[in-house]
């Protein structure tokens, strides 16, 4: 079976001036369809880094890419579009402030021409467990969960097969951060969706991944099975600080981290 | 107008809005509530409102015809035999000039507002939106322009065009947009790398619909309060061509040209000058304080 | 336990908005003791920063604060002028912030910031005396360089390295009391741990109180000895850390349950927190 996503040797690189900095060096993965891949890591390894050049927001990379089997170029296609989609991480300013809910999950179907947009509208409202009264609603009427909610109904509006997730609960209260994860994973298994999580947050990462990834400066450090991370059975040990630092305040690790 | 009926209201400010003109009355609604608590502004609110009723009615408003010349009336002071501001050295009705001359001052305001604003942002948020090369050359042109003194600029323009309404405004719009495009430009460098334009992107919306529907709006409030802030200047730019008379010509009862036809008796008869004076004074800080006002309801800063 | 450091008593926090007043904090009670660290937890909204910057006066009309008791070492905040006020304010009671950039001064040196600090503290210091306090300051919170760092402007340090900083300013003056408003909540879970340690050990050093604001249940679990949880403006639990999993209160727990867990257990959908609306209104 073709992986929903294979990346070889890809490397990604910013351009600052006259310095080029190397933000993701020359990483390799699959994601096999219907599965949940994890990208863990701490700020500044690469991880967003990785989604931005899949999803093809950052066009300076190199290597192979290879999205449903079909090999992708830095410009997409239109139709690339509705195969992948992202949900970012803060719902705060991943919302056009000025459009209602409407017209935030209209746009997509407009451009890819669907003639039933309203009845669309409502029906991805439904799925993330928003009723109708939100529609009309300006994203300054809505909670943080609510807002995360529709940016997840924009993103699965035009059925994509592979959803992007860049920490989606990272700004989110506790008991929120809860929802979020159930309707993630019931989207998962009612439309069928590949997913890519990544995310600082080991614990969501167990909960949420088949299969994880640990990133640092821009290389994969460790591929883990979830069930060994939850076992606790890292082979590097970069891992098993995060795996420490994850459980709280600890005396004798704050002593010897690895900077 | 604050007697809205209670079903109204409530209408307005629902909280679930079932269509997206409810939505957007209710967001303009709030907007006003905010508006109203500021007197100032309501201040300056009233008085544009009030420039617009007299440049409507003002025919019917007048005593006299403006062009209507009295010479053994001239030169009469304010409240004389029944000229309310006084007449003029021909013996015209300074009042009913005054009314007529709204028309013009209308005229001018919204053609420069109706030319500078979308031009402004239209350089703007593209140049900030593509960045690079097509910045590089429409910010460059912008800085031409910016370069030289303002009226100067105007003078040159409309002694090149020629004397007359139309060459003045088409002299103002060229010397005003590009501070318009500037801050255009600025707002869209703060937009641009925002998730929502992220998004719109990996929806698949090309680079115009972008612009134009996602940035566009953004920028639009702040353009929106600098044209108001504006007004007074064009207004007094408008009156300054006026009064070298480069703008309107006589007998056409511009405020400028007033001013300047009457400083020759600013000493003995000064209603002459004065009142068109006021008129412009008036106008032009009641433009400012809407301005201000504005600026408090829409600076997206505040908007939460 | 010696004799309280902080005393609150009944605080409530009153904000009038258009359509009534919205009551933030909702009769806070809780004291803090020297050398001891109190998490106050609780998800946004709960009240639980207005609690802290009312301690520090910080919260400005039209907002109301009111207690029956706001004493701090003997003095009785709400009654200080805000002269006396200003005196209290970071020589006695200080203030770490989530963003150290918001509480620094973008185009000033960080020796300078901290060198004018001291000698406002205290006019009779040197330049010279004042920028070795300061060399010390940066080392009391483990900086590697402190010469470097004190050259250094805000914008070039990390975000770690800021917060880092932004502790040395606010304890250089030895306060009794520190306030601390989520100042690991955008750091990497590492830096977030040498942090803590930092702050753990100025704490056992000088023996100030410490008040930690957190959202973080586990963090606070393991790095406070008392917690609070705040709910809709009220404490509705309060214990020992090290007992927060044996929490009784339905919310507290709902919170506990909705964590994810690195172990697993079971895979399928997480607890949803079911609010209750007598939370807000049970007493303690």
């Amino acid at each position: 079976m073709t992986p929903a996503i294979a990346a070889r040797d890809l490397t990604v690189t910013f351009h600052a001036g006259r310095h080029v900095v190397q933000a993701v060096k020359g990483i390799s993965f699959e994601v096999a369809e219907g599965e949940v891949f994890g990208l863990v890591g701490e700020s500044g390894s690469g991880k967003s880094t990785v989604l931005r050049a899949l999803s093809g927001l950052h066009a300076h990379w190199t290597g192979r890419m290879e999205i449903s089997g079909q090999p992708q170029r830095p410009r997409r296609s239109k139709a690339f579009h509705k195969q992948l989609q992202m949900v970012f991480q803060d719902p705060f300013s991943s919302l056009h402030p000025l459009h209602t809910v409407d017209r935030a999950l209209s746009l997509p179907l407009s451009i890819h021409g669907f003639a039933d947009a309203g009845a669309r509208v409502e029906r991805a409202l439904r799925d993330v467990g928003l009723d109708r009264s939100f529609r009309f609603r300006y994203p300054h009427q809505l909670s943080g969960g609510q807002r995360q909610r529709v940016a997840i109904a924009r993103a699965i509006i035009l059925e994509p097969k592979i959803l992007l997730l860049d920490e989606p609960t990272s700004a989110l209260d506790v008991s929120v951060q809860a929802e979020i994860l159930n309707l993630l994973r019931r989207l998962k298994d009612e439309l069928g969706l590949t997913m890519m999580l990544v995310s600082h947050n080991l614990a969501v990462v167990a909960h949420m991944c088949d299969r994880l990834a640990v990133m640092r400066h821009g290389e994969i450090v460790e591929r883990l099975k979830v069930e060994s991370l939850h076992r606790g059975e890292a082979e590097q040990a970069y891992t098993r600080q995060l795996l420490t630092a994850a459980k709280g305040y600890n005396r004798e690790l704050a002593n010897q981290l690895l900077d | 107008m604050t007697t809205s009926s209670p079903t109204l209201r409530a209408w307005l400010l629902d909280d679930a809005p079932a269509s997206p003109r409810q939505a957007w009355c209710g967001r303009m609604f709030r907007g006003w509530l905010q508006f109203r608590r500021n007197p100032l502004a309501m201040t300056g609110l009233c008085v544009v409102v009030g420039l617009l009723i007299v440049a409507a009615i003002g025919p019917w408003l007048a005593p006299q015809h403006p062009f209507a010349q009295n010479l053994d009336h001239r030169l009469l002071a304010p409240g004389t035999q029944g000229y309310w501001l006084g007449t003029d050295e021909l013996g015209r009705d300074i009042l009913s000039r005054i009314l007529y001359g709204s028309r013009i001052t209308l005229t001018i305001v919204a053609l420069v507002a109706i030319i500078v604003a979308p031009l402004g942002l239209l350089v703007g948020t593209v140049a900030g939106y593509f960045g690079g090369l097509v910045d590089t050359v429409l910010m460059r042109i912008t800085d031409i322009f910016l370069a030289f003194p303002r009226l100067i600029l105007a003078l040159a323009l409309v002694s090149a065009l020629g004397p007359g309404i139309e060459n003045a405004v088409i002299a103002i719009a060229v010397t005003t947009w590009p501070p318009y495009a500037r801050i255009a430009r600025a707002e869209t460098l703060t937009i641009r790398r925002s998730d929502f334009i992220a998004a719109a992107r990996l929806q698949g919306a090309s680079s115009p619909r972008i612009v134009m529907g996602q940035i566009v709006p953004l920028c639009t409030s702040s353009v929106i309060v600098r044209v108001t802030l504006d007004m007074a200047g064009i207004i007094l730019v408008a009156a300054g061509l006026g009064f070298l008379g480069l703008g309107a010509q006589p007998p056409s009862p511009e405020w400028g040209a007033m001013v300047s036809s009457g400083r020759k008796f600013l000493l003995d008869q000064w209603w002459v000058a004065t009142m068109p004076g006021i008129a412009i004074f008036v106008v032009s800080l009641g433009f400012n304080l809407l301005g201000d006002g504005l600026r408090d309801v829409l600076d997206p800063k505040d908007a939460g | 336990m010696g004799e309280a450091l902080l005393s609150i008593r009944d605080l409530r926090v009153d904000f009038p908005t258009e359509t009534g007043v919205v009551r933030a904090v909702r009769g806070v009670s809780l004291d803090i003791a020297r050398g001891e660290r109190v998490g106050i937890v609780g998800e946004s909204g709960s009240g639980k920063t207005l609690t802290g910057r009312s301690v520090l006066r910080l919260i400005r009309p039209p907002a109301q604060v009111r207690a029956q008791r706001l004493s701090f070492a003997g003095l009785d905040l709400l009654s200080l002028s805000e002269r006396e006020m200003r005196r209290v304010r970071g020589r006695r009671i200080s203030m770490v912030l989530q963003d150290p950039m918001y509480s620094l001064n973008p185009v000033m040196s960080i020796g300078r910031q901290l060198v004018e600090a001291f000698r406002t503290a205290d006019p009779s210091l040197g330049r010279a005396a004042a920028r070795a306090k300061a060399f010390s300051a940066l080392e009391s919170v483990r900086i590697n360089d402190p010469a470097r760092v004190l050259d250094a402007y805000p914008g070039e340090l990390s975000g770690g390295m800021g917060q880092r900083v932004m502790i040395a300013m606010m304890v250089a003056l030895g306060p009794d009391l520190l306030i601390a408003d989520e100042p690991t909540s955008a750091l990497d879970v590492t830096v977030q741990m040498q942090v803590l340690a930092i702050l753990d050990d100025l704490v056992r050093a000088s023996g100030m109180g410490l008040m930690f604001i957190s959202h973080d249940l586990d963090m606070v679990a393991s790095f406070c000895d008392r917690i609070c949880v705040m709910y809709a403006g009220r404490v509705v639990e309060e214990c020992v850390a090290g007992t927060l999993h044996d929490a009784r209160h339905p919310y507290t727990r709902g919170l506990l349950a909705a964590l994810p867990k690195i172990e697993g257990g079971a895979r399928g959908d997480l607890p949803v927190l079911a609010r209750d609306p007598t939370w807000a209104e049970d007493a303690l």
